[in-house]
């Protein structure tokens, strides 16, 4: 199915970016990826129905780069409906062996970035009523490795700024302007040896933004099923009881 | 950034203010911002505090904040809304509620929905009937129509209207921006009133529909996007116009020191305090303000400050707000905007006057029901029930569903002034005032055949009036220092300032005559502006006489 409205995704030159943009070309959908180098974004139309794919080339850590590129494609391509922020870094080092700057500079791309395209997308959303946006999320928050410190920490405040955005977007007022977290659990991209297929993901993200309006909004959903942190004993049983009567 | 504290005044007790004004809500900050632009002292000092407009953390379960009151009252106050009742006598029962009007800068405007629209032409006029009920106040506007429009045009840029034009009104020049486009569902309601002969337009609203905007109604606005009197004169007088405010500072009474009316005395940390000013400007609403009066004891006023007459308090009006819902044919998208319809074509039908009919909300919520349906009980049995709430809440969930799919509206009719409605002191009651309130006959014929006139015109939809018959709208009363030519019947003169008292002035909606069935909020903005060249001639003339009393002397 197609879209009403373009689909971008950060971070579309490697890994995952690349396969859900192969994914949504491959439904029809009309893609334009963002990521910083121009040689893997050429794949990656390569590997895409051409006329369905096209790139800017885009630092989205810079964020009057991340609104002129998205308000150009706006501009293009007509509303953009779906942001898939899917751009991040995981520099491996431990946090004492590369600079402070590195590590606020990783920041920026990984919160940032994504903070910067919301901040971009979600006034015409919201003025129209309708847009979907996915953000990569990770549980890697929850117990950080050795040389993860700044991918942890932007993963979490990740989590924080799905929901504190989701609660600003009032549901009955704006039902179908959807803001979610999507961990893909670990994936064999240049980001990590282990893992599934990267082919795998498409489907996942494709079933959140195939949320009805009205549908979920500010939660967090790892490969294909909800996840729920930090959540009490007595909220757990009410949620269970609730579905089990039948109301979401 | 704006701050509060950078626009605390630093001795106001030593300075003499250009002018003094008591209220911060719609009228006194207008009036704020248009002396302090014609770089006058100005002073003005509010009960209530500034307050978070950042919706916080919900304290508590939800059911533990349900069942205890003390946590509503302390969120009212956090809400900026009045957190003491009101005593309202109506014919022989007595009811105590907490009035739904706001508290702190901005006042009740902080907290409306920001409909912002006109009085009519023939609202201004005499309406027929006086004379009839030998209680009727007389109810003509002593000024002149034509003279106040520009004035309602000032107030409706200043406070940034949007809408379309009342074709309806032929009087209706106004410039509005351009509002939001309708929902699938208003496009069907608007359509329905057009073949009804309703005439509809967009409602008039201080809303500039910010991206997520939510239509703050009944709630302070987090976002600069509402326009009320706090965000489009009171922080521009402030931090633009050198004006100051004080806040948490109540004020009792006003006094002289001679003869004119020169100071107000109030109370702060628990020691009275004396504000002077050149001219004194009451704006503490229509039941606050008459109170401050007749608390002002004097020999000179033994019955308080304007009151020779004994009009202070007399011709207390609140509007008759009908509520009903109204339900669509098959089931359009309901999303969208919420204030969107307007129709005044009932404003005068068969020589009686009606009024208005507007959108209300655009979706029921059963909280919402629920503290509806509690309200309406509080004002108007004179006993409580125990577990209303609950009572309450379980009946919403199960109505909720049959108003899931229906619009709100209400009608706005108008009441006339009776001498016999009234405030009157009463140290005993919990606002410092009790209200002597009796719906008058023709009131519910008039309230009723609004009623009647609108099922028939859309007697294609289904529509359910929720409210009892008859429901007064305690958040806007008005008419309780009336302004007129006659001295018998009025309190102030046709330049809002009291009989006997040329250097005391009112601004807020006291001084209406008449009410006409429309919200106060634009003409009391757009009296406030009138008012501000009044005032700056008065002090100007002032400065000149002290002037030439220097030269002279």
């Amino acid at each position: 199915m197609t879209y009403p409205g373009a689909v971008v995704i950060t971070g579309a030159g490697t890994g995952i970016g690349r396969a859900l943009a192969i994914g949504f070309t491959s439904d029809g959908c009309r893609v334009i990826g963002f990521g910083r180098t121009a040689a893997t974004l050429e794949e990656t139309q390569r590997l895409c129905s051409k006329e369905l794919f096209s790139y800017k080339v885009a630092d989205v850590s810079d964020d009057a780069a991340a609104s002129a590129a998205l308000a150009q494609v706006a501009a293009e391509t007509g509303p953009i409906g779906v942001l898939i922020c899917n751009a991040a870094v995981y520099p491996r080092v431990y946090f004492l062996d590369a600079p402070a700057a590195d590590w606020a500079q990783a920041l920026g791309i990984n919160v940032c970035g994504v903070a910067n395209c919301c901040h971009a997308v979600l006034p015409a959303m919201l003025a129209r009523n309708a847009g979907r946006i996915v953000v990569f999320g990770s549980l890697a928050d929850y117990n950080p490795i050795p040389a993860s410190s700044v991918y942890s920490a932007s993963k979490g405040a990740l989590h924080a700024l799905v929901r504190a955005l989701a609660s600003e977007i009032d549901r009955s007022r704006y039902p179908n302007v959807l803001i979610n977290e999507f961990n893909p659990g670990a994936t064999r991209t240049g980001m990590s040896d282990f893992g599934h297929d990267p082919a795998l993901v498409y489907p996942w993200v494709k079933r959140l933004v195939d949320f009805p309006a009205g549908g979920p909004t500010g939660r967090m959903f790892i490969c294909d099923r909800e996840v729920f942190l930090n959540e009490g004993v007595k909220a757990k049983i009410k949620r269970r009881l609730l579905r089990a009567l039948g109301r979401s | 950034m704006f701050k509060w504290e950078n626009h605390a005044p630093d001795r106001p007790e030593s300075v003499l203010w250009d002018v003094v004004i008591v209220g911060a809500g719609m009228g006194g900050s207008v009036l704020a911002l248009t002396l302090a632009r014609q770089g006058l002292k100005v002073l003005v000092i509010e009960r209530g505090v500034p307050v978070s407009p950042f919706p916080g953390a919900p304290r508590g379960s939800r059911l533990r904040r349900f069942l205890r009151p003390e946590i509503a009252i302390a969120d009212l106050a956090a809400r900026a809304r009045w957190n003491r009742r009101i005593s309202v006598r109506r014919g022989g029962r007595k009811v105590e509620f907490y009035p739904p009007m706001g508290n702190g800068p901005g006042g009740s405007s902080a907290i409306y929905g920001a409909a912002l629209e006109r009085l009519r032409r023939e609202d201004f006029g005499p309406s027929g009937g006086e004379g009839l009920d030998a209680a009727r106040l007389p109810n003509a506007w002593p000024i002149d129509y034509d003279s106040f429009l520009p004035f309602y045009a000032r107030a409706e840029q200043l406070l940034g209207v949007r809408g379309t034009a009342d074709p309806s009104d032929p009087d209706d020049n106004s410039k509005l921006e351009a509002p939001p486009p309708l929902s699938e569902r208003d496009r069907e309601f608007f359509a329905s009133f057009q073949a009804a002969g309703l005439a509809p337009y967009r409602l008039h609203v201080g809303i500039d529909y910010k991206p997520g905007c939510m239509e703050c109604i009944g709630s302070l606005c987090p976002r600069d996007c509402k326009s009320d009197g706090l965000s489009r004169a009171l922080k521009p007088a402030l931090a633009e116009y050198g004006a100051k405010l004080l806040t948490g500072v109540t004020v009792n009474r006003v006094g002289t020191s001679g003869y004119a009316i020169d100071h107000v005395t109030g109370h702060i940390d628990g020691r009275e305090a004396t504000f002077r000013g050149r001219v004194i400007v009451l704006a503490a609403g229509a039941l606050n303000t008459p109170l401050i009066l007749l608390n002002s004891v004097s020999d000179r006023w033994p019955d308080g400050v304007g009151n020779a007459n004994g009009m202070v308090g007399r011709g207390l009006m609140f509007h008759v707000s009908d509520i009903f819902a109204l339900w669509p044919e098959g089931k359009p998208d309901p999303v969208g905007p919420a204030k969107t319809l307007s129709s005044r074509a009932l404003n005068v039908v068969d020589g009686l006057k009606l009024g208005c009919v507007q959108s209300m909300a655009a979706r029921v919520s059963a909280s919402q029901v629920s503290e509806f349906v509690v309200g309406l009980f509080e004002r108007n049995l004179p006993f409580r029930i125990p577990l209303l709430k609950l009572v309450a809440m379980a009946a919403a969930i199960i109505g909720g569903r049959m108003f899931r799919d229906a619009g709100l509206f209400s009608t706005i009719v108008e009441d006339f002034a009776y001498s016999t409605n009234r405030l009157v002191a009463d140290p005993a009651a919990p606002s410092g005032f009790a209200i002597d309130y009796a719906n008058s006959k023709e009131l519910s014929f008039r309230a009723a055949k609004m009623r009647k006139l609108l099922r028939r015109r859309l007697a294609k939809h289904r529509l359910v009036f929720i409210s009892g018959g008859d429901t007064l709208n305690y958040g806007h009363p008005s008419g309780t220092c009336r302004f007129g030519l006659s001295p018998a019947t009025s309190v102030l003169t046709p330049e809002n300032h009291v009989r006997g008292a040329d250097t005391l002035f009112v601004a807020d909606a006291s001084f209406f005559p008449s009410c006409g069935g429309i919200n106060p909020g634009l003409t009391i903005a757009a009296n406030a502006l009138r008012l501000g060249e009044i005032i700056g001639r008065r002090i100007g003339l002032e400065a000149s006489v002290d002037a030439s009393a220097r030269i002279e002397g």
